[in-house]
């Protein structure tokens, strides 16, 4: 295959795929706590990190890392002082992360270094990069299969878990530390402004197969990974935008599965009225 | 000893008093009943007995000891308000959600066994609901639904059952039918139950209590 001939795509597919794994497993905890617009909130925080750190001089992605931690647990924050009330935490801390970065950008002497992280670049990630995706990697994975069953509980229902003897807060705290993590590397590889698609994107896809939790986690995953390497794919050789290709991959194949689900009942309404 | 002791408890929001000098004791194997208008205080009093809030003055135990301290042994089981309804697109199925209810058998870190899928399987039978285990929630009916709740609430052997508003969105039978259910539970296995209504009761034969909440104030009818 002529696409992997190269380094710099060998290491793509590599980073992109891990990736793939990662994003719908924080994603679907994400879609059912309904904080969908958490991931962009963070990517835009992460982009005033990368600001900050091109600034300072040092790796601009572990100054996304460092301000998408600080900026999940100010939502995480706020939303505790208002429950009812809870995407408003969202909201704020995505304003803040916007202006942040908006007025730290002006300082930036390298702009083209710092709009490289807005849609990313996956095709020149350094090898320190594809090291630290790596690692995150596992650990994401890792944590997540160990809170597997407190996630999902606390996704169906925070009250009830804690009453079941679930500790929330923990899991609540851990989670919002995986995603600041998640969003951080994503960023830098598809860019702050897709992140967040990456996130939600194939589990939406995947709750409209789904038949359990399980298996719509599974799909998701499949689809998330299938949606990068075919989005790559296009990309290298249409010359495009690879973060942008490989999310209208996965909104193109969620509006198709829409489509023929919607079809699909209407097609039964009618044969059993008949 | 008594299951649930609520004494002198006083709580305001933003100095709104809401429960005033509210008592409650509910005894082991009462089926207590606590009904109220909208707004009279029955979610700011179920809070407190579920350790959510803490009262300014007075005091809260279950089975003698904090409430916070009870739920880490799983001795509480709980069917919130319209939980389903809030939930209807999860995808999950119903051996999915009613095994959360053996949290504390499966332990922290660990996935469920056999030997949790076939308890599973047992209260979804009693519960007239085994050939649905492998249904998303979503697909079943509000009756349904609200029965496989309860069974997730029953299947770690709880010694208290809480029920806030269970039967709303519910026709009547299906109401009929989820009271037998909660009756033969506190009949055969003296499983005690709190449950907050502000439905008709008439349904319901076993109810030996019935608490109403005024303005704040709880008085036993």
């Amino acid at each position: 295959m002529s696409v992997l001939q190269y380094a710099f795509m060998q290491k793509a597919f590599i980073v992109g795929i891990l990736l793939a794994i990662i994003t719908p497993c924080i994603g679907m905890t994400i879609v059912l706590k309904r904080m969908s617009m958490i991931g962009d909130a963070l990517a835009h925080s992460s982009l005033a990190g990368v600001a900050f750190g091109l600034l300072l001089g040092i790796n601009p992605v572990l100054g996304a890392t460092a301000f998408c931690i600080f900026a999940a647990l100010g939502i995480e924050g706020i939303r505790k002082k208002t429950p009812r009330y809870s995407e408003m935490a969202i909201a704020i801390v995505m304003s803040a992360g916007i202006g942040l970065a908006g007025v730290l950008s002006g300082f930036v002497k390298n702009s083209a270094n710092f709009n490289s992280f807005l849609f990313g670049s996956i095709v020149a990630i350094s090898d320190l990069e594809l090291w630290m995706v790596i690692l995150v990697s596992v650990l994401v994975l890792l944590v997540f299969l160990l809170l597997y069953k407190e996630l999902f509980y606390v996704g169906f229902d925070e009250r009830a878990a804690r009453i079941s003897g679930v500790s929330v807060k923990t899991v609540n705290f851990v989670f919002t530390l995986l995603t600041a993590l998640t969003v951080s590397i994503a960023s830098r590889t598809v860019g702050t402004l897709i992140v967040s698609s990456m996130l939600v994107v194939p589990v939406a896809c995947g709750m409209q197969i789904g038949k359990s939790y399980r298996n719509t986690l599974i799909l998701s995953i499949i689809l998330a990974v299938l949606f990068t390497v075919a989005g790559l794919t296009v990309s290298y050789y249409g010359k495009l935008k690879p973060g942008g290709t490989i999310v209208l991959t996965g909104v193109l194949v969620f509006v198709i599965i829409v489509v023929f689900k919607s079809i699909r009942i209407k097609y039964k309404k009618h044969k059993a009225v008949q | 000893m008594s299951v649930i002791t609520m004494k002198d408890a006083e709580f305001s929001y933003e100095g709104a008093p809401v429960i005033c000098r509210g008592n409650l004791r509910i005894e082991e194997g009462d089926f207590a009943v606590l009904v109220g208008e909208n707004g009279a205080g029955k979610s700011t009093l179920l809070k407190l007995v579920l350790g959510e809030l803490t009262p300014s003055v007075g005091e809260v135990r279950i089975f003698g000891t904090d409430p916070g301290k009870v739920f880490k042994n799983c001795q509480i089981g709980y069917i919130p308000q319209n939980s389903i309804a809030l939930n209807q697109g999860f995808p999950a199925t119903v051996e999915e959600i009613v095994l959360t209810g053996l949290y504390a058998q499966i332990g922290r870190f660990h996935f469920p066994k056999a030997v949790h899928r076939k308890k599973v399987a047992e209260m979804l039978g009693r519960m007239g609901m085994e050939e649905y285990r492998k249904c998303r929630i979503g697909e079943l009916s509000g009756g349904q639904q609200q029965r496989v709740m309860l069974a997730r609430a029953l299947v770690g052997e709880p010694s208290l059952l809480i029920l806030d508003e269970p039967t709303t969105g519910m026709d009547s039978k299906s109401i009929e039918e989820f009271y037998e259910i909660l009756c033969s539970f506190n009949r055969e296995a003296r499983l005690t139950i709190l449950m907050v209504t502000h439905g008709a009761l008439r349904e319901c034969q076993g109810i030996n209590r019935i608490f109403r909440i005024e303005e704040g104030r709880v008085a036993e009818e």
